[in-house]
């Protein structure tokens, strides 16, 4: 039976109703005249709490709340690639449609586009056996991504009775019947809904071991993080963590991305619009806007759908795993969902607990990290598909210990930690690489070895052992001034400085140094250890360190990552052998040139 | 030493002394000439930069008077076509005054008694002008038997055009069912109306 | 202040208030139910008496009517005129809190805005559209940087003046007056709104004074097609009065004692700035607010540099060597900037020229600082050519009047004679055709 009871009382986002004895918790609901969408979240007899994703000014008690039998749930389908969602899956494009340049309340509309017909290949036959999660057949969503459509996870063993012929059908189409062992006829349509408040299944969890490559160097080379892990990357504001994230976004060799922009600037999610439709993906050579689905609820819009859209997102990004492929997840910020959290908690007059956070706020950060991994679907065939989940934390005046950060890092295992003094003298990205960590190094240093270079974990060891004695090296020279230092240790700090620049900082906004792939990657660390062994020879054989610091390789060296580009990559080995030949003789004549 | 040696040594010392004044007269002389040239050019430069902001100064007060002479005009105009409206507006409330007698208004007054009664529960006292005494009451006793309601007309009368006063019966609530408010209320669409009418657009 | 035997209210409904003495206040309603009703007084509640006063209830959400006319005009914080001119007469009445605007029908800003001012021109390039706060401390010049934007700001190639829209948060009288000198001397009065909530007004009024004056850029911005400059001035005022809501209401605070919502409802007035598609004007927002005890870590300016699409920190260090405007470049930022400059836009060397800046003056800070230790005797030639260069950085490039208007070529030509003191070897940020055309030093 459908609750039907009346608001009793408003405040902001947050309303109760009475009469509301039939309603379930986090059911749907419809609220006052104009039928704002709602959700319960707290039940105490027949008055229910609700948190209203549209603003509420305007409602009064007495005003009618009816409830729609369903919780909250995202439509799972082909048409949701390259669209952007505000917080509870309504197409923004339809909204402005409707209610123009601001966004009106009251606006329903459909996920996605139930007329279009899409061109349905079985893969299943008459007489088949399925299970929940088993795959149907395909569609091509994008010419990017072959659509799977799935038997919706929590449905029954049964045996295919008709399906339909390979064709062009719209989504209300019933492609498919069955019979379950009970019985019971069943209905297939190339979609289904999921309640997003519930993980979608699978049936087994593997270990990470693959690393997702995003191209940016600091990240795959010193702090990667896994196909299926979790990472969270902290940072004060105008320490570029938005860059950061659409870095990932558009590198990442994953086959979905699934971006949440969660109280941030609307300006923000207009660039990605603008801008990744005309960005191509290496791989494919398609518009990286084809893999891609966004959620906005910009810092404006209404706040409890702010605490929503994490978790629209997330059913997105699973229900893309379940189809075998590799998602990323990339929201921006949890900080604000854990304010969005804190709001509608203080409304409630819950207890709070640090800096008025909710005691839950824990509990619900550890759910959300613990739906990212690397699984075996469900249903056949077999395959398998990864969530990984990047969450940006933007710290109170840059605090690493504040509540949402200090919990964050506790389900994470990779840090990204932003600096802002790095950020001040323009060091970009400003991930702090004394800082920062990444739990994964030693799971996927087997796949760099295979795949790369049996030396990579060396490479990456000995190259970061030398950011590490600058480290203690630059206390003394904060005191003493360089010239107190022993030539040995001055290149120290000259090779570190020659990382910072040539491998560390990394120029999204050029053409060639945005993306750098792994192998150029490990060349360019390779030469610079190169470089500093090289030196310390020549330092042992009596070589001054004025002449290793003239050596015009310096310079190629530092320019090589935006000088050679993926494709010329054998360039590298030409820059070896004239960084060998620059040490032979007595070190002056080699003419250097790329 | 011959005393002719030693004026031979005084006429030399004498005229190299001479050499020295005479050359240092000259270069003095030439410094003044080049300080005067120097400061020439750079009187030049103060005229010309004391020009110069005097012309921006020239060209921000111009700025300033077109600028503030437009905005004056502009301001005087509106507050004439404000004291317009306020005429219109009395005279439009005397009219209103006078129009108690028409059918229109019979049926306005019952919609306002059952709205006041609507919102401030079924006790409530009415208050209304002299004109309107009688027929208010009229219309509270066919309303209060129409329906269970309680509703008391004040002798007390007020000073308004029309329509009425509400308020509950302890007086904590009471609403303002007066023509008087209600042309409070839409006086700025009026106002519109009117400035449209008086500039000559009619949308 | 809470009223009893509420029937008809509904949340954010504008309620009046009449006292005891017939005195009447403007409020609305900040939660509803059971027969009660939360209003928050925008005028205070001090000589309110528990019986007798009186409330009304409007049935609208508060609004302000907005024309052609309001050009030119003063008001109130809650936008009533305040000039002893007649209430505008409104083409519309438009709710004052605003709708979300769709990020799907946003256009992304991409025109550069000269401010005449070498400094943010070069460095810290404003867009059309964009929000850049100024982050000052008291008694900096803000005010006079701010008057100086607004007087000077142009679109190169057009001739579109801007209209300004001056909100005055909580300021003192002079400081009011002293913007609506500088916009009457400068003629552009004419095309200003301005709104004045002073010091001694009622805290709470503020809350609505960023508001109305919003509403009425946007009109003017996306009904009458204008390029609309808005400044708030002082943000950390508009902050505080929400905090003293917050406390008498006895929510559960956030940090420094301000309400958790602090973030959404700055949000709420910074992100009304941008361009929409398919229309011609614009909001360009420049709030201003002092951090208390000049600590940029204050929720303050900490919460609104996570909404605003860059930050131009004044510093003290400069603001004590007499140096106008005194901006602390490394702190400051212009998000934008990548996307208003370069070819076609201002000049091609623009972004590296600015880039090579902050390098040059970046090294030049760190150079400084090493003198003092170690002396000048511990440096190398090249450090001290950066310490040359940031000299005259400060001194060439940094400071210029308030009533001088550098043109961009000026500014870069500048910003070149500075990199001109380094050896051509340093100009690691600059392509090699850029140094060929513009590079002046020894090769």
């Amino acid at each position: 039976m459908v609750a039907k009871g009346r608001i009793v009382w408003v405040s902001g986002p947050a309303v109760k109703a009475d009469g509301m004895s039939t309603v379930k918790m986090y059911e749907t609901v419809e609220v006052g005249d104009s039928k704002l969408i709602g959700e319960v979240i707290r039940l105490t007899g027949d008055v229910a709490f609700i948190q209203v994703y549209e603003s509420t000014s305007g409602l009064k008690p007495g005003e009618p709340v009816t409830g729609t039998g369903q919780p909250l749930s995202v439509l799972l389908g082909p048409g949701i690639l390259g669209r952007i969602y505000d917080g509870i899956q309504r197409p923004l494009d339809e909204i402005a449609e409707k209610s123009g340049a601001f966004i009106g309340r009251g606006i329903t509309t459909s996920p996605v586009d139930m007329k279009k017909k899409y061109k349905f290949t079985p893969s299943v036959k008459k007489d088949d056996t399925i299970l929940g999660g088993s795959i149907l057949g395909a569609v091509e969503e994008t010419p990017l991504l072959t659509h799977r459509i799935l038997v919706p996870p929590n449905y029954p063993e049964a045996t295919i009775t008709e399906i339909a012929k390979e064709g062009e059908y719209d989504l209300e189409h019933i492609i498919g019947h069955a019979n379950s062992k009970n019985g019971d006829k069943i209905e297939l349509k190339m979609y289904h809904k999921w309640p997003v408040r519930k993980p979608r299944p699978y049936s087994e969890r593997f270990d990470p071991t693959i690393p997702l490559i995003t191209g940016q160097r600091i990240i795959d080379t010193y702090f990667p993080i896994a196909k299926g892990g979790t990472g969270a990357i902290p940072g004060g504001f105008g320490t570029g963590k938005t860059v950061t994230l659409h870095q990932i976004a558009k590198w990442a060799d994953s086959k979905v991305v699934v971006y949440i922009g969660c109280g941030e600037r609307g300006n923000e999610m207009t660039e990605v619009l603008v801008e990744f439709p005309h960005l191509i993906d290496p791989r494919s050579q398609r518009p990286l806007m084809e893999r891609t689905v966004l959620v906005a609820n910009t810092s404006n819009m209404p706040v409890a759908a702010r605490e929503a859209s994490i978790y629209t997102g997330v059913t997105m990004a699973e229900y893309y795993r379940d189809m075998g492929y590799d998602v990323v997840l990339v929201a921006d910020s949890t900080s604000r969902w854990a304010e969005a959290l804190r709001e509608m908690s203080g409304r409630l007059e819950e207890m709070p607990a640090e800096e008025g956070y909710p005691s839950y706020l824990a509990s619900r950060l550890a759910e959300f990290y613990e739906r990212a991994g690397r699984v075996r679907a469900l249903g056949s065939p077999d395959r398998s598909g990864s969530v990984t989940l990047v969450g940006a934390v933007s710290p109170s005046g840059a605090d690493f210990t504040e509540p949402v950060t200090t919990h964050t890092i506790r389900f994470i295992k990779t840090f990204w930690a932003l600096d802002t003094r790095l950020a001040y003298s323009r060091h970009y990205p400003s991930i702090n690489w004394m800082q920062s960590y990444s739990g994964y190094l030693e799971d996927i240093s087997k796949w760099w070895k295979e795949n790369v270079s049996p030396d990579w974990y060396d490479l990456r060891a000995e190259s970061y052992h030398i950011l590490q004695r600058e480290d203690t090296l630059k206390e003394i020279v904060r005191l003493l001034g360089p010239e107190a230092l022993p030539d040995e240790e001055k290149l120290v700090l000259e090779v570190a400085r020659m990382l910072k620049i040539g491998i560390l900082q990394q120029n999204s906004f050029d053409k060639v140094d945005t993306y750098c792939s792994p192998a150029k990657q490990l060349k360019l660390v390779r030469l610079m250890v190169m470089f500093y062994k090289e030196s310390q020879k020549a330092l042992k054989e009596g070589k001054s360190l004025a002449d290793i610091r003239a050596l015009p390789i310096i310079t190629t060296l530092l320019k090589a990552k935006f000088e050679v580009t993926d494709e010329q990559i054998s360039k590298l080995d030409e820059i070896e052998k004239q960084l060998s030949d620059s040490f032979k003789g007595n070190m002056e004549e080699v003419k250097v040139s790329v | 030493m011959s005393l002719n040696s030693l004026e031979r040594t005084i006429d030399k010392v004498l005229s190299q002394k001479e050499s020295t004044l005479i050359s240092e007269i000259d270069s003095a002389l030439q410094n003044s000439l080049k300080n005067l040239e120097s400061s020439k050019s750079s009187l030049q430069v103060e005229y010309d930069s004391i020009i110069e902001s005097s012309k921006k100064q020239a060209e921000n007060l111009k700025r300033q008077i077109i600028g503030s002479s437009t905005l004056n005009a502009r301001n005087k105009e509106l507050v004439i076509i404000e004291s317009a409206i306020d005429e219109i507006f009395i005279m439009a409330k005397e009219k209103l005054a006078k129009s108690n007698n028409e059918k229109n208004y019979e049926k306005l007054l019952t919609r306002l008694i059952q709205d006041s009664s609507a919102k401030l529960g079924s006790e409530i006292v009415i208050q209304c002008n002299k004109t309107d005494l009688n027929l208010v009451k009229k219309l509270v006793s066919q309303e209060s038997s129409n329906r269970k309601s309680k509703i008391t007309v004040s002798n007390e009368v007020v000073d308004i055009i029309g329509g009425i006063k509400a308020a509950s019966v302890d007086g904590t609530m009471s609403l303002d069912n007066t023509l008087d408010s209600n042309i409070e209320t839409l006086k700025p669409l009026i106002r519109k109306r009117i400035v449209q009418l008086l500039r000559g657009e009619n949308k | 202040m809470v009223v009893d035997g509420v029937t008809t209210a509904s949340f954010d409904e504008l309620v009046e208030i009449e006292t005891n003495e017939g005195e009447r206040r403007l409020g609305k309603v900040l939660e509803v139910g059971s027969g009660k009703a939360v209003v928050q007084v925008f005028e205070g509640t001090t000589g309110l008496a528990i019986t007798g006063t009186r409330v009304k209830f409007l049935g609208k959400t508060m609004a302000m009517p907005v024309s052609q006319e309001l050009l030119g005009r003063v008001f109130d914080g809650l936008g009533r005129p305040n000039d002893g001119l007649p209430d505008p007469v409104a083409d519309k009445f438009l709710d004052v809190n605003g709708e979300p605007m769709n990020p799907q029908s946003r256009e992304y800003p991409t025109s550069f805005i000269q401010t005449g001012v070498s400094v943010i021109d070069g460095m810290l390039t404003l867009v059309r559209g964009q929000k850049l706060p100024i982050f000052s401390g008291s008694g900096m010049s803000h005010n006079i940087l701010a008057a100086q934007i607004a007087r000077q700001a142009t679109v190169v190639g057009t001739n579109e003046d801007f209209a300004v829209v001056f909100a005055a948060i909580g300021v003192q009288y002079s400081e009011a007056q002293y913007f609506k000198r500088s916009l009457e001397e400068s003629g552009a009065l004419k095309r200003s709104v301005l709104f004045v909530n002073l010091a001694d007004d009622p805290a709470i009024e503020r809350i609505i004074t960023p508001r109305v004056a919003l509403t009425v850029a946007e009109y003017l911005a996306f009904d009458l097609g204008m390029h609309v400059l808005a400044l708030l001035t002082d943000m950390t005022n508009y902050a505080e009065a929400l905090r003293e809501i917050s406390a008498a209401r006895e929510e559960v605070p956030g940090r420094k004692g301000y309400p958790g919502y602090l973030y959404t409802d700055l949000a709420n007035n910074y992100e009304r700035a941008g361009r929409i598609k398919g229309k011609n004007g614009s909001v360009t927002q420049m709030p201003i607010l002092s951090m208390p005890a000049d600590d940029i870590t204050h929720p303050i300016p900490d919460l609104t540099g996570y909404i605003t699409e860059g930050q131009v920190v004044l510093g003290r260090d400069l603001f004590r060597k007499g140096i106008y405007p005194p901006v602390n470049v490394m702190m400051s930022l212009s998000r934008l900037m990548k996307d208003g400059v370069g070819e076609g836009k201002t000049r091609s060397d623009h972004m590296e020229v600015g880039n090579q800046l902050y390098d040059a003056y970046s090294r030049a800070q760190e150079v400084r600082a090493l003198a003092e230790i170690v002396g000048k005797a511990g440096l190398t030639g090249v450090d001290l050519k950066y310490l040359d260069a940031g000299d005259s950085f400060e001194t060439h490039f940094l400071k210029q009047s308030p009533d001088e208007n550098r043109n961009l070529d000026e500014t870069l030509s500048r910003a070149w004679d500075i990199l001109a003191t380094l050896p051509e070897g340093e100009l690691t940020k600059i392509k090699d055709k850029h140094i060929q055309q513009y590079y002046k030093g020894n090769k």
